[in-house]
């Protein structure tokens, strides 16, 4: 049993999606896929336990041995994003419905709940497995389902929102699928490991080249890295809050699990930042990201879209951090995907907290709310404090590596420029705090605070952004042993 | 009692200070000034052993720093609701 | 055991309570805890050192030396006087925020690295906002944003500077930086605007004036001074701050000198006493880091006496405007007896605590030959009997009656004036009870015969000068007049120049829409339709962009190839 946990992994959300489909009963199966997915987080974290202690794990699927057969390959760096895709997951799932957000009828919830397990299976397959075409394979899986999530929503928009990621995810999917093709082309192996060593002898080739553009193109469009960006917005204004908090936490996550995995351990360090100079279009484009967005996010009025455009800029940092390629970049990079992924899914848990008693999710509707709903907006104040990056909050320890990545580097610009996106930050936060707290209406208001079983799963993730801004053992250790695996096995 | 109790900073010019008081200030003045040349002095500048050094000082001292301030008003004086 | 927590937090944590208290209960749980404080800070063992590990980093919050204790021990002081005067109210935002404010001075004093230093620093920035904003006025809150965005500002600079400052040396150790690297240079400003330098000064005459009765007595404590010491710790003995205080000194006194706000009087004395401190630093012997330590420690209780005097004016009779304010010693008499008691020690008069502690810096100043700077604090000693002794006391107390006629202060402000005048008094009678806490041994002896006399001189000549300026007519009048100070750059001058350039901006953008739309205008009708709310996407940018953008993006990599 425990040397199948890696298959179990994937293969229990992905069989038990059908099943919901079955069950029918909408309680029934809420019941149902909180169990499943609680499993797969507790497989989750006894993988992580296992990777610690022992190192890499190898699984062949179906006893065919790799190169050959399809292998699932746990180290530090996957048995991270899984953690966080689960740990994600078990929250949102435990999140009531709230029948208002979705266009869906109350008896067919279980559509829902057939969907969320799927993207599950999708985004856990992308992260566990350790062959380049299986990776293509669930993130169609995985990107399918989040169409379909999004499509969910109950406002009309919802639908051309998702038809258009919809249309740009293929895009980049089609991408990924042509660089794999090249690689296999050159190489005869999609095995990762495997490619990691066959590549580099054909690495000057003009195939490889290709090859490298179109995935990283490709994967950039999964990761709404700026310009690429643009599906985003409207996927996240649209869909139910509670898809948005998952997919914002998760999808774009894992996205840029891919990336790295692409450029350390496929194409290897010397040739993406020594022979390519990646750093010289990754780090001007992160820049812009994280200003762009900021100041997008300060001028929306839809509080849903305001916490879509702060996305775009904190993928800014995320990459950033990639292109400084260092042991400190490298780690606040990934550090800032576990809690901007527990910031953000948060914060669209609070939009959703806040949505079960307010009408529309205009920022102005939120009027005078900081008296009505009193937890509720305290949970967006905590959540806001940490995308400024407030020290004591999870935000902090991200900018911080990052800011020590960019001195190592000497960037000093770089590094005031982080600091100055934090500025732009406050701005866009405050904004939504001032109409909470500060708007004039004296009228006696009494509270009315949305439902304990909304709160309860808010304030877990909210609660874990200050738990991990002081103890920093499970994100920044294991991000900085990652980020250390990744650099001492490439250079 | 308050009535009468002159303005020194001059906010009514009409206001000067009464004799009684005038004349008890320049008593003080004086014995400080007379008290000086008692005083063993050893300050670190030169000027500062000369009696009555401070006093002067401080009369030299106000009388710039009263022109200089009346002078800086030329500059920055504006309507009290310059920024509303 | 009660060493364990580290000093300010039981201030900070009991004012968490406070909310959750009712009645008297909540005014004795208020009272009680600078007492407990106060308490435990005497309980610390001197050298008392805490250190934990933050993520790889050895952070030192607890250090106890004789420097922060002895500007802990007037903290604790100054926040007990404050909460007294604040007793009549029924606000609990505000004594929570000024407990919180008080807490986390008291904390920042004892924190011996710079990352702790540094957080302490943002939560008193945050916390005294809450003394300005609960003024609920429109004017009080735009200037709170002001004063938070340039207090923030000064954290981030704290920051940035410790990053580099780290990187360099790879210490976190808050102890002597001098200013020797970008990093150094860095933290050099982030406490100076705390301290006021000139330049740097604007927030404080901006937002002090413009906080609560009570909260500028809260202000006039503890920001200004915290970041004095942090000045005599990090950078004692660096000779710039010698000229810096010197004009902070000067200036102020001129513009104390023509305001009418007397709030704002005292605001711009306080900056003018803060420059003999920073003259200390910069001297930085023995005796003039004594004699620092020593003036702030006076300058807290006397500056916050002339702050609860101005405060129980305002509290009556609704201003601070000196040009409506006289004779009020027939409705206030014991309010202007104390504020006699406030003047008399920042003037310096012998018996009072300023003649005590300035003395000491000013005679460091001459010993290690900084002539300039002593002749410019004499004058600056001078200025002060005409500001903040005949306009703020004489004036509004015995000044021509403006027929104000109203109560006497509250029971509890006239308490918490009672009690600040006495220690004025006492340390002035017993010098050798301060003397005993500075950081140095002291053997500086401020009653002889010929110092009282050059004092009593200087005083009274000045006196004597002022009633020869009036006679003259040369004395600025008070009027009610807005005197421009470095905040106009901030503003009137930056948002007249962004209405400025945001006008040519949209010049610019009419001139060119209106060439370009020229042609385009049949296609734009066309994508608008497209775009507009009820269209397609209420977005600028479509697939085809995204699409067109993937294809940009492909082709830079494989344009990198050649490079």
């Amino acid at each position: 049993m425990i040397e199948h946990l890696p298959a179990l992994q994937t293969v229990l959300p992905l069989l038990a999606a059908p099943v919901c489909v079955l069950l029918r009963r909408a309680a029934l199966v809420r019941v149902f896929a909180a169990l499943v997915t609680w499993s797969c987080l507790a497989i989750a974290f006894s993988l992580l336990q296992e990777v610690l202690r022992n190192g890499a794990v190898s699984y062949e699927l179906g006893g065919w041995a790799p190169p050959l057969g399809i292998e699932y390959r746990i180290d530090v760096l996957n048995a991270y994003v899984l953690v966080l895709v689960a740990t994600m997951a078990s929250v949102v799932i435990a999140f009531p419905l709230a029948g208002r957000e979705l266009r869906i009828p109350k008896e067919r919830f279980f559509l829902f709940y057939a969907l969320f397990l799927l993207c599950l299976a999708g985004l856990l397959g992308i992260t566990i497995t350790g062959d380049l075409f299986n990776i293509f394979v669930f993130l169609e899986i995985s990107s399918l389902s989040a169409y379909a999530l999004i499509g969910l929503g109950r406002d009309r928009r919802a639908l051309t929102a998702a038809f258009s990621y919809l249309a740009m995810g293929t895009v980049g999917g089609a991408f990924i699928l042509i660089g794999i093709g090249l690689v296999y082309q050159m190489t005869g192996t999609l095995n990762i490991v495997d490619l990691g060593q066959r590549l580099p002898p054909v690495l000057g080739t003009r195939t490889v080249w290709m090859a490298f553009a179109f995935l990283v193109v490709g994967t950039s469009i999964k990761l709404a890295a700026f310009p690429l960006h643009q599906w985003l917005p409207n996927a996240y204004t649209y869909a139910p809050s509670v898809v948005s908090a998952f997919l914002s936490a998760t999808a774009t996550k894992v996205a840029y699990y891919v990336l790295v995995r692409l450029l350390f351990t496929v194409f290897g360090f010397a040739f993406v930042f020594e022979r390519v100079q990646l750093t010289a279009l990754l780090l001007p484009l992160s820049l812009i990201a994280m200003v762009v967005g900021s100041l997008a996010a300060i001028y929306q009025t839809d509080i849903k879209r305001l916490l879509a455009y702060s996305s775009i800029a904190q993928i800014g940092y995320m990459t950033l951090g990639l292109s400084l390629a260092n042991l400190d970049g490298l780690t606040g990079g990934l550090v800032h995907l576990f809690n901007h992924g527990l910031i953000k899914g948060g914060l669209f848990l609070v939009v959703a907290c806040a949505l079960s008693r307010v009408e529309s999710p205009r920022i102005e509707s939120l009027r005078g709310m900081g008296k009505r709903m009193p937890w509720t907006m305290a949970a967006f104040v905590v959540g806001g404090l940490g995308l400024i990056g407030i020290p004591g909050t999870v935000g902090f320890v991200s900018k911080w590596y990052l800011v020590l990545g960019a001195l190592d580097k000497g960037l000093y610009f770089v590094a005031f420029m982080i600091l100055a996106s934090s500025l732009l930050a406050v701005i866009y936060v405050w904004r939504v705090v001032e109409v909470m707290y500060f708007s004039d209406e004296e009228q006696a208001v009494e509270r009315h605070d949305a439902p304990l079983s909304m709160l309860l799963p808010t304030w877990v993730l909210i609660g874990a952004t200050i738990y991990f801004g002081f103890d920093t053992e499970l994100t920044a250790g294991v991000a900085e042993k990652a980020a250390a695996y990744l650099l001492g096995g490439a250079s | 009692m308050s009535q009468e109790k002159p303005s020194v900073s001059g906010r009514q010019d009409e206001g000067v200070a009464t004799g009684r008081r005038l004349r008890l200030l320049g008593l003080i003045c004086m014995v400080l000034f007379l008290a000086d040349f008692f005083v063993d002095k050893h300050g670190h500048h030169a000027w500062e052993n000369l009696p009555g050094a401070y006093g002067f000082f401080g009369l030299l001292a106000c009388g710039v720093l009263a022109l200089v301030a009346s002078l800086l008003r030329k500059f920055v004086e504006r309507d009290e609701d310059y920024y509303d | 055991m009660i060493e364990a927590i580290p000093p300010g937090m039981i201030l900070i944590l009991g004012a968490l309570i406070l909310p959750f208290l009712g009645g008297a209960l909540q005014r004795i749980w208020l009272v009680l805890l600078p007492v407990l404080g106060f308490v435990q800070l005497t309980l610390l063992p001197e050298g008392l050192s805490q250190s934990f590990e933050f993520f790889g980093y050895a952070l030192n919050p607890v250090r106890v030396d004789s420097l922060s204790l002895v500007f802990a021990y007037v903290f604790y002081l100054a926040a007990f006087l404050s909460v007294v005067y604040a007793l009549h109210l029924r606000d609990t935002v505000q004594w929570v925020s000024g407990l919180v404010y008080a807490g986390s001075a008291i904390g920042a004093l004892f924190a011996g690295d710079l990352i702790s230093l540094f957080v302490y620093w943002e939560i008193t920035a945050l916390a005294s906002l809450f003394q300005i904003w609960a003024r609920r006025t429109e004017s009080a809150y735009r200037a709170g944003l002001r004063y938070l965005v340039i207090q923030v500002s000064s954290g981030v600079l704290l920051l940035a500077g410790t990053i580099l400052h780290f990187s360099d040396t790879g210490s976190l150790e808050f102890g002597a930086l001098g200013l020797v690297s970008m990093g150094t240079t860095l933290i050099f400003l982030a406490f100076g605007i705390k301290a006021a330098f000139p330049l740097l000064h604007g927030w404080l005459e901006d937002a002090y004036p413009e906080a609560t009765v009570t909260g500028a007595v809260f202000l006039s404590a503890f920001t200004t001074k915290l970041a004095i010491y942090a000045l005599a710790r990090g950078f004692a003995g660096t000779e710039i701050l010698v000229p810096i205080g010197a004009l902070m000194a000067a200036f102020a006194t001129f513009y104390a000198l023509i305001e009418n706000d007397l709030r704002r009087v005292l605001a711009y004395s306080l900056i003018s006493q803060l420059g003999f401190m920073v003259v200390g630093i910069g001297v930085g012997s023995e005796m003039a880091l004594n004699g620092t330590a020593a003036h702030a420690f006076a300058s807290v209780l006397y500056k916050g006496l002339l702050f609860m005097a101005m405060g129980a004016v305002l509290y009556r009779t609704g201003t601070t405007r000196s040009s409506e304010l006289g004779g009020l010693y027939a409705s206030m008499p014991w309010t202007a007896l104390l504020c006699l008691v406030g003047s008399a020690s920042i003037a310096g008069l012998p018996l009072f605590s300023g003649f005590i502690s300035k003395s000491m810096i000013l005679a460091a100043a001459a010993e290690n030959h900084y002539s300039l700077a002593y002749l410019v604090l004499l004058a600056a000693s001078a200025g002060v009997v005409l500001h903040s002794g005949i306009r703020i006391s004489y004036d509004t107390f015995f000044g021509p009656d403006q027929g104000i006629r109203c109560d006497e202060a509250p029971r509890n402000m006239r308490v918490a004036m009672g009690g600040a005048a006495l220690l004025c008094f006492g340390l002035g009678v017993a010098p050798d009870l301060l003397y005993g806490l500075l950081p140095y041994p002291v053997d500086y002896q401020p009653y002889t015969f010929s110092h009282v006399v050059d004092q009593l001189q200087l005083i009274a000549f000045s006196v004597g000068a002022a009633v020869l300026l009036v006679r003259l007519g040369l004395y600025p009048k008070a009027r009610s007049v807005r005197n421009l100070d470095i905040d106009w750059l901030y503003r009137s001058l930056l948002p007249g120049l962004v209405q400025f350039a945001g006008r040519q901006l949209a010049r610019l953008k009419s001139a060119i829409e209106a060439r370009a739309l020229l042609g385009l205008q049949s296609a734009v009708r066309y994508v608008q339709s497209h775009h507009a709310p009820t269209g397609v996407l209420g977005d600028p940018w479509s697939i085809g962009a995204t699409a067109l953008w993937a294809a940009l993006l492909l082709v830079a990599y494989l344009l990198m190839a050649y490079l």
